[in-house]
C-alpha cells in the first residue's frame, strides 16, 4: 500500500522534484550576482550607496520568508504594474531573500582577511585592484564557501514555502498527491527524506569544504543569520 | 499577532530545555547517546519546517496549533543544541584540567568554571534563534489558516486584503526582531566587555 502511493505518484513527484531543484539553481545563481552588489553597496565609503544597502538588508533579514514570498506577488505587481507568475515572483522573493545573507556572508569573509595582508599587499608593490584580486579574494573567498553551502541548504529548504504562491515544486506536489490519495504518513515521510538527502548531502559537503579548506571560523555569523 | 507570541514563547521555552539535552547529549562520553542526538539534529536541520509541520497535521493528525508548535520545536531544539555543543565546546580543554588541579570537584567545575563561560559565549546566539523562531512561526499559519492555500490560487480576487494583511504583518515582523536583534547587540557589546574584564 504505502509503495502503491509513491510509486504510482512517482513521475508527478519527480515533475516537481526537478522544479525544486531548477528553482534552487536558478536562485543560487542570481543570489550569489545579487549578493556581491549588494555587498560591494555595503561596503562602499559612498553614504549613498552604503545606507540603502544596510537599511535593505536589516529589513528583510528581521521578515519571515514567507512574508517576503507574499509580497512580491501581492505588493509588487500593485506597484509596477508588472504582474509576474507564481514562478517568477517566488524567485525573485527568494533571491530577495537569501541575496542579504549571501551579502552578510562576504562582508564577514573579506573582514575576517587580517589588515596587515593588505599592508604587505600594497606594501610589496600592489595596486589597490592587485592587492584585491590577489590577496584579499583567494582569502576572502575560501573564508565564505562553507558558510554560503549552509545557506545554499537554506535556500534548499526555502523553496518548499513557494508552495503557498501555486508554484509546483516538489513539496507542492506532494500536497497535491495527497489531497488525492489521502496517505499522508507515506507521503510527506517520503518527501521528509528526499529533502534530507538532498540537503544533508549539501551539508555534508560544506564540512568537507570546511576542513579541506582550512576555513576561518565564520560560525557565530552564519547561526545568526537563521534559515 | 497574539497566536504568533504565544507560540513563539512556548516554542522557545520547550525548544531550548530540548536543545540543552541534545546539546549536553551530543557531548557525551556514551557512543550511543551521541549517535541518537546527532541523528535527531541532522534530521531535523535538513528537513523544511513545512514539511515537518504537515507531517503532524495531516499525517498524525494533530491539532493546528500543537503541530505548528512541535513543529517549531523540533527544529528549533536541533539548532539550539547545536548552539550548546559549540559554546560548551569552545571552552578550551584547559580551563578543565586547571580547575581539576585546584582542587575542584566536577560539579563545581561545571557550576564555577564552565557554565559562566558557556553562557556568555551562547546566548548571544540563542537570543538570534529567539528572533528565526518568531519568523518561523508564520510558517507555522499554514496548517492554522487552511484557506490561505486554497485563497492564494485565486490571487486576483484577494489582492487587496493579502496586500494590506502583508504590509501590517511585515512591519511588526520587522519593529520585533529588529528591537530583539539590537538588544542581542548590546548584550554582546556588553558581554565582550566583561570578558575582557576577567
Amino acid at each position: 500500500m504505502s509503495h502503491n502511493v509513491i510509486l504510482a505518484n512517482l513521475p508527478y513527484l519527480l515533475n516537481g522534484l526537478k522544479t525544486t531543484i531548477v528553482m534552487s539553481l536558478l536562485a543560487m545563481g542570481m543570489c550569489l550576482i545579487f549578493g556581491t552588489a549588494l555587498c560591494f553597496a555595503r561596503r562602499s565609503r559612498s553614504p549613498l550607496l552604503r545606507m540603502p544597502a544596510r537599511a535593505y538588508i536589516d529589513v528583510i533579514r528581521s521578515a519571515p520568508l514567507l512574508l517576503i514570498i507574499f509580497w512580491f506577488i501581492f505588493f509588487v505587481p500593485r506597484f509596477t504594474g508588472i504582474r509576474l507568475d507564481p514562478y517568477g515572483s517566488a524567485l525573485i522573493a527568494l533571491v530577495a531573500y537569501f541575496s542579504t545573507h549571501v551579502a552578510e556572508i562576504m562582508r564577514a569573509g573579506i573582514q575576517a582577511v587580517p589588515r596587515t595582508q593588505i599592508e604587505a599587499g600594497q606594501g610589496s608593490g600592489l595596486n589597490q585592484w592587485q592587492v584585491y584580486r590577489f590577496v584579499v579574494m583567494p582569502q576572502a573567498i575560501k573564508n565564505m564557501i562553507p558558510a554560503l553551502i549552509s545557506r545554499f541548504v537554506a535556500l534548499i529548504m526555502g523553496t518548499s514555502l513557494t508552495y503557498i504562491v501555486g508554484v509546483i515544486e516538489f513539496f507542492r506536489a506532494a500536497t497535491i498527491v495527497n489531497n488525492r490519495e489521502y496517505a499522508s504518513v507515506q507521503i510527506f515521510s517520503f518527501v521528509a527524506i528526499v529533502y534530507f538527502i538532498i540537503c544533508f548531502g549539501f551539508s555534508r559537503f560544506g564540512e568537507l569544504c570546511r576542513r579541506r579548506l582550512g576555513a576561518q571560523e565564520l560560525r557565530k555569523m552564519e547561526i545568526s543569520l537563521g534559515r | 499577532m497574539l497566536v504568533t507570541l504565544q507560540l513563539s514563547a512556548l516554542g522557545f521555552v520547550f525548544s531550548t530545555a530540548l536543545g540543552i539535552v541534545i546539546g549536553l547529549c551530543r557531548l557525551s562520553n556514551n557512543r550511543f547517546v551521541r549517535a541518537v542526538a546527532t541523528s535527531y539534529a541532522e534530521f531535523f536541520r535538513n528537513v523544511p519546517l513545512v514539511v515537518q509541520i504537515f507531517f503532524l497535521y495531516f499525517g498524525l493528525g494533530m491539532s493546528s496549533f500543537s503541530a505548528g508548535l512541535l513543529g517549531l520545536v523540533l527544529s528549533s531544539s536541533a539548532y539550539i543544541g547545536e548552539i550548546i555543543r559549540s559554546g560548551i565546546g569552545a571552552i578550551p580543554r584547559t580551563q578543565y584540567e586547571v580547575a581539576h588541579a585546584s582542587g575542584l570537584s566536577s560539579l563545581q567545575v561545571s557550576r564555577y568554571v564552565v557554565l559562566p563561560q558557556a553562557i556568555a559565549i551562547v546566548l548571544p546566539p540563542l537570543a538570534t534563534e529567539f528572533v528565526n523562531l518568531i519568523k518561523n512561526s508564520a510558517i507555522a499559519l499554514t496548517v492554522g489558516v487552511e484557506e490561505l492555500t486554497f485563497m492564494t490560487q485565486e490571487i486576483d480576487s484577494i489582492t487587496f486584503r493579502g496586500f494590506e494583511a502583508a504590509t501590517a504583518a511585515t512591519a511588526i515582523y520587522v519593529v520585533v526582531c529588529l528591537v530583539i536583534l539590537q538588544v542581542v547587540g548590546l548584550l554582546e557589546r556588553h558581554l565582550k566587555i566583561e570578558r575582557r574584564v576577567m
